[in-house]
């Protein structure tokens, strides 16, 4: 099943428990940020439109596109859009060139700078944490262990039974699903978490319902091919500095469209150098030959 | 060479300085991280390593596929001279790619993961494979020189019998990464600036490596002629040079037809800084060497080859610099009201790769056979001849009076 | 920015790289000027490679891969004759003897013939050279070499021909020898022309002014 989270502007009241529930479960230090960096996943951030009078909170993250740019560009296929939903990101894999960082349309992803061994950084959709529950068992040092006897890390931190706990009832919402941690937190129920098809088709039905609180998009369904972050608003979009010159067509196919020749190219250009050169080759021999006779029948008469 | 003497101390006291400071920078990299030596950041995350050390060296390294296909492929012979140090090039130009990426990749102890987690939808990964096979193939390709230096026959056999697929292999890893350089930006629609975005990005970044190439080889062998008196004979570069105009010619018709199709041409007038850097791109790369080519009496001359071709080398770094750079500044203002110019550390590291570039191939000029006529030679002056005495009184036949013996 | 900034960068080196050069040559303004000449443009020049050995009659051999000559006509005739229309030498397969006229240089009408430095059969011929006798120009020790022939008296061959000190010191003499020529065929008044105004008499395309009479004498002088 894949999963989205639905962000609906207009519950949001700016409490900030979104926020610091990320800062949590990722063992971030818990700040007020305004920006995302390798230890915020998540901003908040206050838009005020003074002549319409509106004060709009709005949350920004990996918006987990449909067709990645981030993992079609990554030479290591370090990312990879889950069947969960998730964007998820390598550490066993990358090598830190940084083109997910520049590809990105929405510019999320994030990189250790000061680290010697850097990684890169954004949000996970919780993707491990919300399977944590499934791993109940525990090796003789206190480490959770997968089916295989493999101890869980995340980050690169081993988990032992208490984190589990704790992440998983971070984890855990009100009908005892698993869901990401900034919705669990969410009071108003401004950031829900569910299957995506259910999720577009409640905010496309709110929108429906109640024309009048609503401009009538559903941010990230159609963005670059669709993502799996969706956003309702009351004000446009772009008066909330959100990204809206975006293409409706997923960005990969633009690299796949060249990318997809290349076989072809390949086989064309390589018949005809070789075809070149023994043409080429052929009429020198040729040249050399008729010299020759040329000159022995010169030679002849002489 | 008297004369030269002290020009080239100077040089190398520069050269020594640069590397100097390159060292510091590399220091500072890898002990303390991106972050401290670079002004990269989240927001613009490649720079100058990418745009020169990578992009542009590729580039300028085009010199060797586009020589050796000239003259084996296309069986120009009387190019053959130029295809060593050209190959040399090519070879030293790569090689040194790869150390800059080593220097901007964030963990590049795993480099080699590229060739296990393989992912073909990633023209980074297409770019990389390419790039290491070719620098293969180049070593490859150079390999007779060093063989020839130290006379092993056999293996020299081995490698004539192969020459042929191998350089055709060149080129076609050649065309796939020259241009794929191109295609890396194509995903990236929305942040470049309308002058240098386009669905022909690959096929505009493989035209102009092979202008480049050529302008390169141009510039390579006059260095090398002042430096080491070892060199090419004018009239071959000329007809290089003639090659170099026609590809820029087809190049810059395509570019132009590109802006106007895709209906950029209106920011022309826009006085904006990219505007600027647009015309800069299409004086240095066009419009300046037509000019100093078609100057006469000096156009055709070895130094008239020379700046002809370095303003075309010139031109080619102002456009990819732009495509890698300059395209996507206004973005970073309007966005993150941000931009990014180099730190000290970057210029230091890229600095210092170029001037290692420039001691390699001095060294290698020294020590291998690259250019033809490396032979010893004794060159007389016609005026230096000892004058024998006066000449003898013309009377009856002049020449009956010089009659051998 | 940083594009205007790596090529203002680039362009600072060179100036001080074209400075350094200009005081070197301690006429700044020529100094591009003089770089335009050709390089051996203003010093009239004859080479001598070390590893070649010459016959008295301007033409050269090499030995190649051991049992092969490669054989050309020298670089002192090459700037004599100043320039070359055509080159014809004896056919792959024919037999020359050394001394024997076997290459013949057109210029306009007017043919030089020059002779074998070493006898043997011949295995291949200069294509590229022939069609383009500007090769010879270039470098008629490399690109303007003319037929490859087998040895067939290499040993006594050799006692004719210079090579290394004894060349040098050989071709200085001829130079000397061919300046006194061309003062001696003085008589006629288009040689001298500028040609004397400096003291010297240069040599590069002498031979062009030279009519037919003169040319005769020159081929028996100097090139048997
Ligand atoms: S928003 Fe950016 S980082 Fe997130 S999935 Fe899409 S492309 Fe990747
Ligand atoms: S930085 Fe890492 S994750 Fe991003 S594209 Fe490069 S290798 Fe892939």
């Amino acid at each position: 099943m894949s999963h989205a989270i639905l962000v609906d502007l207009t519950e949001c009241v700016g409490c900030g428990a979104c926020r610091d529930a990320c800062q949590q479960v990722h063992k971030f230090p818990e700040i007020e940020n305004t920006k995302l960096d390798a230890q915020n996943f998540t901003t908040l951030r206050l838009c005020e439109d003074a002549e319409e009078g509106t004060e709009t909170y709005v949350r920004q993250m990996c918006q987990h596109c449909q067709d990645p740019a981030c993992a079609s560009v990554c030479l290591v296929g370090a990312i990879e859009k889950t069947a969960d939903g998730a964007v998820t990101w390598d550490e066993g894999k990358c090598i830190g060139c940084r083109y997910c960082m520049l590809a990105c349309p929405f510019d999320i992803p994030k990189y250790e700078w000061e680290s010697g061994n850097p990684k890169v950084r954004k949000c996970t959709m919780c993707h491990q944490e919300r399977h944590l529950a499934e791993n109940a068992k525990v090796d003789n040092e206190g480490f959770v262990i997968d089916r295989n006897g493999d101890r869980i890390e995340i980050d690169g931190r081993e988990i032992t039974a208490d984190d589990r706990d704790s992440i998983v009832s971070m984890t855990t919402n009100d009908d005892d699903d698993r869901a990401t941690a900034c919705s669990v937190a969410c009071p108003t129920a401004a950031t829900l978490f569910g299957d995506r098809d259910e999720l577009l088709a409640e905010a496309h039905a709110r929108i429906k319902d109640n024309p009048d609180d609503y401009v009538p998009q559903v941010y990230g369904s159609k963005e670059v091919g669709g993502t799996s972050v969706f956003y309702l608003s009351n004000v446009s979009f772009e008066s909330l500095g959100f990204y809206t010159k975006l293409d409706h067509e997923a960005l990969p196919q633009r690299t796949w469209n060249v990318l997809e020749k290349i076989p072809d190219i390949v086989v064309t250009a390589g018949v005809a150098l070789g075809a070149v050169y023994w043409i080429t080759s052929r009429r020198d021999e040729v040249r050399r030959y008729e010299d020759e006779v040329k000159k022995q029948k010169a030679n002849k008469h002489s | 060479m008297k004369l030269a003497i002290p020009r080239i101390t100077f040089w190398k006291a520069v050269a020594g300085i640069f590397l100097l400071g390159g060292l510091v920078a590399a220091v500072v990299r890898f002990g303390w991280g991106l972050g401290v030596a670079t002004n990269l950041s989240d927001v613009t995350p490649w720079g100058l390593w990418i745009g020169f050390d990578i992009v542009v060296g590729v580039g300028l390294a085009a010199g060797g596929f586009t020589l050796a296909g000239i003259v084996h492929i296309f069986n120009i012979k009387r190019f053959k001279p130029i295809v060593r140090p050209a190959i040399l090039t090519a070879f030293l130009g790569y090689s040194l790619v790869i150390v800059g990426l080593l220097f901007d990749l964030g963990r590049p102890w795993f480099i080699w993961h590229m060739l296990i987690y393989q992912n073909p939808h990633s023209v980074l990964f297409e770019v990389g494979m390419c790039v290491m096979i070719y620098t293969t193939v180049l070593a490859l390709e150079f390999a007779p020189v060093v063989l020839e230096r130290f006379r092993l026959q056999k293996a020299l056999k081995v490698m004539k019998a192969i020459t042929i697929p191998l350089i055709i292999l060149g080129i076609l890893l050649s065309m796939l990464h020259q241009s794929s350089l191109g295609s890396l930006y194509l995903i990236v629609p929305q942040k470049m600036h309308p002058y240098w975005y386009s669905p022909m990005l690959p096929v505009f970044f493989f035209i102009s490596a092979i202008a480049v190439g050529l302008g390169m080889t141009i510039v390579e062998s006059y260095l090398s002629a002042r430096a080491f008196q070892k060199t090419l004979e004018t009239h071959l570069l000329r007809d290089l040079a003639r090659i170099m105009f026609g590809v820029l010619l087809v190049y810059f018709t395509m570019r132009f037809i590109d802006l106007l199709r895709r209906d950029a041409l209106h920011y022309l007038v826009d006085g904006s800084f990219e505007t600027m850097m647009l015309y800069l791109e299409f004086g240095l790369m066009l419009v300046i060497p037509l000019l100093l080519f078609n100057i006469r009496g000096f156009g055709q001359s070895r130094a008239g080859l020379f700046f002809t071709a370095f303003s075309v080398v010139l031109g080619f770094m102002t456009n990819r610099l732009n495509v890698t750079l300059t395209s996507l500044e206004s973005y970073y203002r309007e966005m993150f009201g941000t931009s990014y110019f180099p730190s000290i550390g970057e210029l230091a590291v890229t600095i210092s790769i170029v001037t290692a570039g420039f001691v390699l191939f001095g060294l290698a000029v020294k020590y291998l056979p690259i250019f033809p006529h490396h032979e010893e030679e004794t060159v007389i002056d016609v005026n230096e001849a000892p004058e024998r005495a006066a000449a003898p009184k013309i009377d009856g036949d002049p020449a009956a009076q010089l009659r051998r013996h | 920015m940083v594009a205007l900034f790596v090529i203002l960068f680039v362009a600072v080196l060179l100036g001080i790289d074209l400075f350094i050069q200009a005081r070197h040559r301690k006429y700044p303004i020529m100094a591009a000027a003089a770089d335009a000449a050709p390089a051996a443009g203003l010093r009239e020049t004859v080479r001598i490679p070390k590893s070649v050995f010459f016959h008295p009659g301007h033409t050269w051999a090499r030995l190649q891969d051991g049992d092969h000559l490669e054989v050309g006509i020298d670089d002192f005739v090459q700037k004599a004759l100043g320039s070359i229309d055509g080159v014809t030498v004896p056919a792959v397969g024919e037999f020359v003897r050394q001394g024997d006229p076997v290459i013949t240089l057109r210029h306009d009408n007017k043919e030089l013939h020059l002779v074998a430095p070493a006898s043997g059969q011949v295995q291949s011929i200069n294509t590229d050279a022939l069609e383009n006798p500007q090769l010879l120009r270039e470098n008629p020790y490399r690109e303007g070499w003319l037929m490859m022939i087998k040895p067939s008296e290499l040993a006594s061959n050799l006692g004719m021909l210079h090579v290394a000190e004894s060349a040098v010191n050989w071709i200085k003499e001829e130079i000397s020898r061919f300046r006194e020529f061309l003062n001696a065929s003085v008589a006629q008044p288009a040689i001298v022309g500028e040609s004397m105004l400096d003291g010297g008499t240069p040599v590069s395309g002498a031979l062009e002014h030279l009519d037919g009479e003169h040319l005769q004498n020159f081929e028996e002088q100097f090139l048997r």
